[in-house]
């Protein structure tokens, strides 16, 4: 087995009823690098996120991390093994504040139950714990430029804010995978360059990037590899320069000539 | 202390004061299952019922010490939440306020069925044991492990799965544990409650906790805000209280009630303190400073 691996996917199929959303992917992503998964709308992007994430369980096929299958597995036991993801909607916890979405994500990485959590006011061992979730939460608000809004509803935040925000607090999960689904959308060019420092910086911590996302320049820019889905199955991979030569990509994005 | 209370105190004004407190209590389990988790429950009034029949067989038939019945009341209650929760709360939204309300109705009839509670005939002979320094003192302890469960991790687990579950599940949280949990303890609270209800009253009747009890529940919760636990005790309060102060209206009592609640509902339509959050109020100078260093940096 090829132990630079972090993530393999081996002929990951889910049908739901008639509709193949993805058929056959084979995918394998190595330790510390960017890989972006692109293809036009209702290839089945989000879906492979999503059976990577454990929303989903495949029809076929298995997922393994870190040489491990997780295939199947429930989302927050996956999470806890180190995969976190942002989502294409946004889903913060809107009536929380910013710093409180955070410690969510420290939520696998604590263990503080609800007796612990009665005596939490004179229990030095909550207490000690309180404290190490809020400092690493905003250590990972600190990386993400939101530390200043620590207090103020998620759900007020600007629409580029609130995606690092997601960013953020899947951050705080401590991940050794992070999933992006369509990070920059919404964003404006400066917006989009920032985020652009924020991901690189975030490579550099040793994490493994996957990203879905439309931004042709962004993709080409930051990512190491790329696989293109159309329909369902993987038509292309390799690097931006081979895949924006690849003529099936350029069909499954402009159509065919007729003759 | 409460020797001291009955003597300053009309009789009718304690009883009504006392059963306040034991609606309090009940209101803020609804309000840790409804307000915090996000789980509509239109059967509370069951696990009321559970423990008040509980507690009062327990002492009446095997002559249990009262604190202990209290307990157990509370455990019964929490037990019964488990059992139906299991299959109910993978439900969400209305759906699961109907399987809630057809489980109130089921633990009612057989309330009503059973020769130990008495059926429809009711269950009497209940020591006086619920004294209104004891349910406040009970009020306190309720209103202190509310705060500390909504100050935790586990309370913050709770509102992220209120609001949005599925992200919830992807940040690492087993949110059907967490779900089973909240419900549990809020029934344990309804079911000391109903324990202290059966001793204050001393009669029960399996009518007294149908339907329309659980809906009375969820209304303090609504009305006073949800997930407020200011609020709630505002709401429980106002509600149980105006009927009281509204008798000398007589005919028109229950119309005033209404009209009540429409109004409440107009002018404050998130709950009387939906909303407010105390701590922001208080605090003001903390969070107006980092809200004002934000905008500096924003502009």
């Amino acid at each position: 087995m090829d132990m630079s691996a972090l993530l393999e996917l081996q002929n990951v199929t889910i049908r739901f009823g008639g509709l193949t959303a993805v058929d056959g992917v084979d995918m394998k992503i190595d330790r510390g690098t960017i890989r972006a998964l692109i293809g036009p709308n209702g290839a089945g992007k989000s879906t492979i996120f999503n059976i990577v994430t454990g929303i989903y369980s495949p029809t076929a096929g298995r997922v393994l991390f870190n040489g491990q299958e997780i295939t199947g597995l429930p989302p927050h036991v996956i999470t806890k093994k180190g995969i976190a993801r942002t989502f294409q909607n946004i889903r913060l916890f809107g009536k929380m504040t910013v710093l409180d979405n955070v410690k969510i994500g420290q939520h696998c990485r604590s263990s503080c139950d609800f007796l612990s959590a009665v005596t939490g006011f004179f229990n030095p061992k909550v207490k000690k714990e309180e404290k190490e979730i809020e400092e690493r939460s905003l250590e990972a608000l600190e990386l993400m430029e939101l530390a200043d809004k620590r207090y103020e509803y998620a759900q007020s935040l600007s629409y580029g804010e609130q995606r690092r925000l997601e960013i953020a607090r899947a951050l705080a999960t401590k991940p050794s995978l992070l999933l992006l689904d369509e990070p920059a959308a919404g964003m404006n060019p400066q917006e989009k360059q920032t985020l652009m420092k924020m991901i690189r910086k975030i490579q550099d911590m040793g994490l493994t990037i996957f990203l879905v996302e439309h931004d042709m320049k962004f993709v080409m820019n930051l990512s190491d590899r790329i696989a293109v889905l159309d329909y369902g199955r993987k038509i292309a991979a390799g690097s931006p320069e081979e895949v924006q030569k690849n003529p099936d990509v350029i069909a499954a994005y402009l159509g065919k000539d007729v003759d | 202390m409460s020797a001291f209370l009955e003597s300053i105190l009309d009789p009718y004004y304690i009883q009504v004061l006392t059963l306040l407190g034991v609606y309090i209590i009940a209101a803020l389990g609804l309000n840790l299952i409804t307000g915090v988790t996000g789980m509509f429950s239109f059967g509370h009034a069951a696990y009321f019922a559970v423990g008040a029949y509980g507690a009062a067989i327990l002492t009446v038939k095997y002559q249990f010490p009262f604190y202990g019945a209290l307990l157990a009341g509370g455990i019964m209650a929490a037990l019964a939440a488990v059992i139906i929760g299991f299959p109910a709360l993978r439900l969400t939204g209305d759906y699961l306020g109907i399987v809630t309300l057809g489980f109130g109705e089921i633990i009612r009839v057989v309330f009503l069925n059973l020769d130990i509670t008495g059926g429809a005939l009711g269950l009497a002979g209940i020591a006086k044991e619920s004294s209104i320094v004891l349910v406040y003192t009970l009020v306190l302890v309720t209103i202190y492990v509310m705060y500390a469960l909504q100050n935790s991790r586990f309370g913050r687990a709770l509102v992220a799965i209120r609001e949005d579950d599925i992200a919830a599940e992807a940040m690492g949280i087993n949110i059907s544990a967490y779900k089973i949990k909240a419900f549990a303890i809020g029934c344990f609270f309804a079911g000391v409650a109903g324990a202290l209800y059966a001793h204050l009253l001393l009669f029960l009747n399996p009518t007294d906790f149908g339907f329309a009890k659980s809906f009375e529940f969820l209304c303090f919760v609504v009305l006073g805000g949800l997930g407020s636990i200011p609020g709630v005790i505002l709401g429980t309060s106002v509600l149980t209280l105006a009927p009281e102060f509204l008798r000398s209206l007589s005919d028109y009592r229950m119309l005033i009630y209404g009209a009540l609640m429409v109004l409440m509902m107009i002018f404050r339509p998130n709950g009387l303190l939906g909303g407010v959050d105390l701590q922001r109020l208080v605090f003001k100078n903390k969070y107006k400073s980092q809200a004002g260093r934000s905008t500096a940096a924003g502009g």
